[in-house]
């Protein structure tokens, strides 16, 4: 295990450090540096204390640099107010979220320009705005569609529209009764534009406050909700919603997702994929945040579960009869590296295209973590599939976030792939839109 | 559907304000300030300050950076801020903008909120 070795190497040579965490942490990223974490790598549940370290989030220090692959750059491509979620049209105009303004705003750059011109509001007066999506898929669509705190809304759209042309329709008026906790609602079609996906993520940690069922109520809960559907305050959450395009038909998809975000279609498979924020407070190592396709019935485990049948200590063994029912997920990441983006690398062409062995690979992007002794996150990397099967492990590709343990300057949250082929990071600390472009050119000069 | 208006919210008359008066004053509504505190605030600001944030049982007119237990940002607890109601509306707009290297996240974008929530911290404060 290659991070295993190198933190130790770094251990000694920084004395004997003793906050280094087994699984790595933001001092042995760079980019290039390949991380596996397997199921056997689990600690036991609290095999360290639940920590406090949320980030100071400070200006950007001179001299701080982002760092990329041999090959690429990596430049400011717009400032934004808190940008998250990135979605690119089929013509190319980027749509991005600044969720705490209410708004969804609109970038357009020529495919090779290092820098997007002038950014439109496309619609504001939204409740936390963070998932985009356009409808139908293909080359027009005439909808867009945008998941805010607790609601779906659309707005009419042709190719082009720099401004939503009509009001917004109310397509789902009230996905959950409660709106506390997680509030980064997702929204994404099917290749067929048959079914509309939407994520919700928990009112909660581990649904503390949720009340005891017993196992007859608990199995009947099932079979009107879905298997291992939360209930009481958790009832509509922690899933992943089906219905059609228009809101009808609604049922949950998949349950036991802690907060699942950034849904995307897998283009081989045309499954949807996720990022998921797993629990906090089980110690700087459990459980693995993670990367996964979103099977349909699926139950991935919260809140009585991790990875699998781990049994979360705190909820004393409620739910036992699921144990073995809950799927493991795809792709694990290191614990509390708080995932937000994700995107199925497509372009094929394009003068900021990358290597064509990149199409069809994932890119994720992580927020960083707080509930962790030694930071880890605030990157963006590359999940390798091959034929639409993830191979296990991921490479870090943009790092240099963190200033030091106490500190970052921005946070990584949406990626989406430029009509020219370039990689967009969004970061709401540091309120930028980066822009990753391979150059060909410069690599054959090294 | 911005900001769903809590049913049978305090009539002004009780407030002892005119409308005009209310828009300006640090007025607002301590009870949709609880339900806003609930949905956007409780999950990190609980407890004893074990969590993301620290607890806010007598943030009001306290000095900022000063919850016993919690380990603040340099950038706050160096700020010199009390939280009184212009302080604390000013933070909540755009945290990182009023004390940049803050761990504060959170943006409270919409002012009648931001009264409602510094009506509520208050409130509970005295």
């Amino acid at each position: 295990m290659i991070i295993r070795w190198k933190l130790a190497v770094m251990a000694i040579a920084a004395g004997g450090s003793t906050c280094a965490a087994p699984l790595g942490d933001w001092r042995a990223d760079a980019p290039g540096t390949v991380h596996r974490i397997t199921v056997a790598d689990l600690p036991k549940a609290f095999a360290t204390p639940p920590a406090g370290a949320p980030p100071a989030v400070v200006p950007r220090p001179a001299g701080a640099k982002l760092s990329t692959l041999p090959g690429y750059s990596v430049r400011l491509f717009a400032k934004l107010d808190g940008p998250r979620q990135i979605r690119v049209t089929p013509g190319g105009d980027i749509f991005v979220a600044e969720t705490d303004q209410g708004r969804i705003r609109v970038l357009r750059a020529a495919d090779g320009a290092p820098a997007a011109a002038a950014a439109s509001t496309f619609a504001e007066g939204l409740d936390r705005p963070f998932g985009i999506a356009f409808y139908p898929p293909g080359p027009d669509p005439r909808w867009v569609y945008v998941a805010a705190a607790n609601s779906v809304v659309r707005y009419p759209y042709r190719a082009g529209d720099l401004k939503a042309s009509g009001p917004a329709q109310t397509v789902v008026a009230k996905l959950a009764a409660t709106t506390r906790g997680h509030s980064t609602r997702d929204v994404a079609f099917s290749a067929d534009g048959k079914r509309m996906f939407v994520s919700v993520g928990s009112a909660s940690n581990v649904a503390e406050s949720m009340p005891a069922k017993t196992s007859e109520e608990a199995k009947a809960w099932d079979a009107g909700h879905g298997r291992g559907a939360a209930w009481g305050d958790e009832t509509d959450r922690a899933d992943v919603l089906v219905m059609e395009p228009e809101g009808a038909g609604r049922r949950v998809f998949a349950a036991g997702l802690r907060n699942c975000v950034s849904l995307a279609i897998q283009p081989m498979t045309g499954a949807p994929w996720c990022v998921v924020n797993e629990r906090d407070d089980l110690g700087d190592d459990l459980p693995p945040d993670y990367v996964t396709a979103v099977r349909e019935g699926g139950f991935y485990g919260w809140p009585w579960f991790y990875i699998g049948g781990h049994l979360d200590p705190r909820l004393k063994g409620a739910r036992a009869d699921l144990a073995g029912k809950v799927l493991t997920p795809d792709v694990l990441l290191a614990a509390h590296s708080a995932p937000l983006g994700l995107t199925f690398y497509t372009a094929r062409a394009g003068p900021a295209a990358f290597p064509a062995d990149t199409v069809g690979d994932a890119f994720v992007a992580l927020h960083g973590s707080w509930n962790r002794g030694a930071r880890t996150g605030y990157k963006v990397v590359r999940v390798r599939l091959r034929h639409g099967v993830p191979t296990g492990g991921y490479e870090d590709v943009l790092t240099g976030f963190v200033v030091g343990e106490g500190s970052v300057w921005g946070r990584p949250v949406g990626v989406a792939t430029a009509h020219d082929g370039a990689l967009l990071v969004t970061d709401d600390a540091g309120g930028a839109v980066w822009r990753i472009a391979y150059d060909r050119k410069a690599l054959a000069r090294r | 559907m911005r900001r769903p208006r809590v049913p049978g919210a305090m009539p002004l008359t009780v407030l002892g304000l005119a409308g005009a008066a209310l828009a300006q004053a640090p007025g607002g509504d301590a009870g949709r300030g609880a339900a806003l505190f609930e949905d956007r605030c409780a999950m990190c600001h609980v407890g004893a300050g074990g969590g993301q944030g620290p607890s806010l049982k007598g943030v009001y007119a306290r000095k900022a950076g000063a919850a016993p237990g919690f380990h603040y940002s340099a950038a706050l607890a160096g700020s010199g801020l009390t939280w009184t109601g212009a302080q604390l509306d000013r933070f909540l707009a755009g945290p990182s903008k009023a004390v940049p290297g803050t761990a504060m996240a959170v943006v409270i974008s919409d002012p009648a909120q931001r009264r409602d929530l510094i009506a509520y911290l208050r409130a509970g404060s005295r």
